[in-house]
């Protein structure tokens, strides 16, 4: 086991009028419970306003949650240097302003980690780019190399668990294709653990062994992809996959 | 990958397609119609930047470019019109008035660049850290912002002039000293909606140091704003510091500054129309220069 | 179904400018439209679909140029015909509907307003008469408690509800060309299903033509009688639905067919 979530929650106040009076919670995460193995995929599917994205960043310690626990194994786990994020859209999380070799060096530097040319451009083969684009801004190279250059950062520190949140939800489906090719083939090589978050549920099924259901902040159903998507039990599950067909 | 962005701008959202139409009626009268707006953005670009090109050569040249001392007075040759021998004339002291102008420029444009460059720092570092922290943090240095608003600039400035000795220096930090106000506001504001960006949430989610995503993230994004910022506050310092010397509590005489060439010229304005118009047409064309590279800037950023 | 040519495009080509670099985003595209056909115009994003789209009736960003080519509506070319025509056309005979449908209204105005003005403006109807109207519209897109929908902003609506503002707007003119770019891109998979639902169910039911925008080939899979691929400007290959899926010619249709994930 690498990670174990128990009743995770994140409530935001919820604040009505000029006076922002208290209005109760929105509960974006409410109560969510999982365990992680090494070397696993786990794919966490809903629609929008799930929670799935909150989750993410909780995990991350990006946000702090209302309650609950997250416990890495071991326990001694470095999490920002041994956990890596890949978000949904490649050009808004890149710096515009930086080029792309800074954007790789900086998770190395961060971590007060040799960041010199050659280690640049091993990052760049792991993830199928050569160095010529490393003096351009993110703007200037395609969707699909912007979001490989994503991967490679998230990599740089050799992490053993990566969060996909929407990795592939803004590109192309021929760049998808090839960007879920890149992550599979990397989870073998690496042996790394993903928690692969997704509104597809087609694409989840094509890379995850195991699938949380989120609605409402709430895991609706839980189990291995097979058994969840061949024989949904909760409506919710059933209804996204009718969707999807 | 420009054609990746093409399609990005023609996806933008269409309000009401009825006011986006090219005001043509044949296919080929097209073709003009993506030019129109940013001509206007160069012309100011252009003349904003050929002002102040041509004030920065005239300040930087300035011992080059002249024939006189400007601060060598001879009586004979006192409140000559513009002439072959005095460009613009002479004032009442017989000084060649292009050469205290040319002299002036000097200072007049040292004191407003690096007023601008105090009060630009100020405002980046006290607005940075508002924008970024938060709280209590941010309440503290915004109160302490509206307090500074509260007096009127300029009395405040003319109160401090009042009391320590009026120096270009002392100038300097006191107007840098109180305009900077407005730079914090604005980087707090700029730093307000980057910091929820997406790649400053990637960069923490890499470890990376609030110093160094303050520095190497935030700062070089809202570069942009300040910077046209700073340009039009050039244009404010100028005329501040002018303000100031006209009342005798800024530039001292007989260092030449535009504000106390103008000053100067009050006393003889019935018989030397060119000692207040030409100094008085300095500023004005400084001003607008700096207000028209400031509007480009704020264009194309 | 599938009438006459309604619309047809004949060798457009669309230069683009950025950073003072000239990109020609669309290199004589050629597209027909049947009356009551549903088009599908599937291409990567930047492959030049949505410009093609826009420049039928002329609404191209500023730094976007048509350079030549025709676009031929009821006996006209709408690239030449004067303002005023072009702007009776757009809105009444050819409507849009955009992927981000809470960016194309107007988030202070009540969307009853919003759906009534375009009733007024274009079918000289009162005030009383286009309000009615509205109602009915919002019926037909299935929108539930439509007396309540008509009161409120945008904001108050989720992005699905929006949509069907949307298309309740495009529809109010009666057009007989309705280009909808990529208008469930933006929603879930289970709001996407209930739209296209709408859609299509009136389509039947008016017979309007749809030129249909996506990157998603599977989406136009299901309903769209003929598919036209676009690839770097061009449109590589254009056929009736099965065609395209049983005997793909050009590699990019290859790829993209390769490339759906199906579940």
């Amino acid at each position: 086991m690498i990670l174990e979530v128990k009743n995770l929650a994140k409530y935001y106040p919820l604040e009505r009028g000029i006076f922002k009076t208290h209005a109760g919670f929105i509960k974006a995460v409410d109560g969510v419970s999982f365990c992680l193995h090494e070397g696993e995929i786990l794919g966490i599917v809903g629609e929008s306003g799930c929670g799935k994205s909150t989750l993410a960043k909780l995990l991350l310690k990006l946000i702090e949650p209302t309650g609950g626990e997250i416990t890495f194994w071991p326990p001694v786990l470095r999490l920002r240097l041994d956990a890596g994020i890949v978000f949904q859209d490649p050009l808004l999380s890149l710096d515009p302003r930086m080029r792309i070799r800074d954007i790789l060096r900086e998770p190395l530097l961060a971590q007060r980690k040799n960041a010199d040319g050659k280690k640049v451009s091993e990052l760049l083969a792991e993830v199928g780019l050569d160095t010529s684009i490393l003096r351009r801004f993110p703007s200037q190279v395609s969707g699909g190399q912007r979001q490989r250059v994503c991967i490679a950062r998230s990599l740089a520190t050799h992490p053993k668990l990566l969060i996909l949140d929407e990795a592939l939800s803004s590109l192309d489906t021929i760049t998808q294709k090839h960007i879920l090719e890149l992550l599979t083939r990397l989870q073998s090589r690496l042996k790394l653990t993903y928690i692969f978050i997704s509104h597809n549920i087609a694409v989840v099924k094509r890379i995850a062994s195991r699938v949380i259901v989120m609605l409402e902040g709430k895991i609706v159903e839980q189990g291995s992809v097979d058994a969840v998507f061949s024989h949904p039990q909760a409506v919710y599950t059933k209804k996204l996959l009718e969707a999807a067909r | 990958m420009s054609e990746l962005a093409c399609e990005r701008v023609s996806g933008l959202r269409l309000t009401t397609p009825q006011t986006r139409n090219p005001a043509n009626t044949q296919t080929r009268k097209h073709a003009n119609t993506f030019t129109r707006k940013p001509f206007t953005m160069k012309l100011r670009l252009f003349f904003g930047l050929g002002i102040i090109i041509i004030l920065s050569v005239a300040a930087i040249f300035a011992p080059f470019l002249t024939r006189y001392d400007p601060d060598k007075i001879s009586i004979d040759d006192a409140l000559l019109g513009p002439s072959g021998a005095h460009l613009l004339g002479t004032d009442q002291l017989g000084r060649d008035l292009f050469s205290r102008m040319m002299y002036g420029a000097r200072i007049s444009l040292l004191v407003a660049l690096i007023s601008v460059a105090i009060a630009t720092s100020v405002g980046l570092f006290f607005g940075s850290l508002a924008g970024f922290f938060g709280s209590v943090i941010d309440s503290l240095i915004m109160r302490f912002v509206d307090i500074m608003l509260c007096f009127p600039a300029f009395f405040l400035i003319l109160a401090v002039v009042a009391i320590l000795e009026p120096s270009i220096v002392n100038i300097m930090v006191i107007i840098g000293l109180t305009s900077w106000m407005g730079v914090a506001r604005l980087v707090r504001a700029e730093i307000l909606s980057l910091k929820e960006r997406e790649f400053i949430l990637a960069a923490k989610a890499f470890g990376v140091s609030n110093i160094r995503i303050i520095w190497r993230h935030l700062i070089p994004n809202a570069l942009s704003a300040v910077i046209v910022n700073a340009t039009l506050g050039v244009a404010g310092a100028i005329l501040l510091e002018s303000s100031l010397s006209f009342l005798g509590l800024g530039v001292q005489p007989p260092t030449p500054s535009w504000g106390n060439i103008l000053a100067e010229s009050k006393e003889t304005l019935g018989v030397a129309w060119w000692l207040s118009l030409f100094p008085g047409l300095a500023i004005l064309l400084t001003v607008v220069g700096f207000n028209l590279l400031g509007e480009a800037l704020r264009e194309r950023a | 179904m599938v009438g006459n040519n309604l619309l047809e495009i004949k060798n457009l080509h669309i230069h683009f400018r950025q950073q003072n670099k000239l990109i020609r985003a669309v290199e004589g595209v050629s597209l027909d439209i049947g009356e009551g056909e549903i088009v599908g115009l599937v291409g990567e994003s930047g492959s030049g679909k949505t410009l093609t789209a826009l420049s039928i009736t002329r609404i191209l960003p500023k730094t976007a140029e048509i350079v030549s080519g025709e676009i031929i509506f009821q006996n006209q070319d709408l690239l030449r015909v004067n303002e005023s025509r072009i702007e009776a056309i757009r809105g009444r005979d050819i409507s849009y509907i955009f992927q981000e449908a809470s960016a194309s209204l107007n988030p202070v105005l009540p969307i009853g307003r919003q759906i009534s003005e375009g009733i007024m403006l274009h079918q000289n109807k009162t005030k009383k008469e286009a309000g009615d109207l509205a109602l009915d519209l919002l019926r037909l897109v299935r929108l539930k408690r439509p007396e309540d929908i008509v009161k409120s902003y945008p904001h108050q609506l989720s992005g699905g509800m929006n949509q069907r503002v949307m298309i309740a707007i495009a529809l109010s003119s009666k057009p007989k060309l309705l280009i909808a770019d990529e208008p469930t891109t933006a929603l879930d998979v289970t709001i996407e299903k209930e739209i296209m639902r709408v859609l299509l169910e009136l389509q039947a039911q008016l017979n309007y033509s749809i030129l249909f925008i996506t990157h998603n080939v599977a989406l136009v899979q299901e309903f769209a009688h003929r598919i036209a691929i676009m690839y770097k400007g061009k449109i590589v290959e254009n056929a009736e639905r099965e065609t395209i899926f049983s005997s793909p010619l050009h590699e990019h249709t290859k790829e993209l067919i390769s490339a759906i994930i199906r579940l």
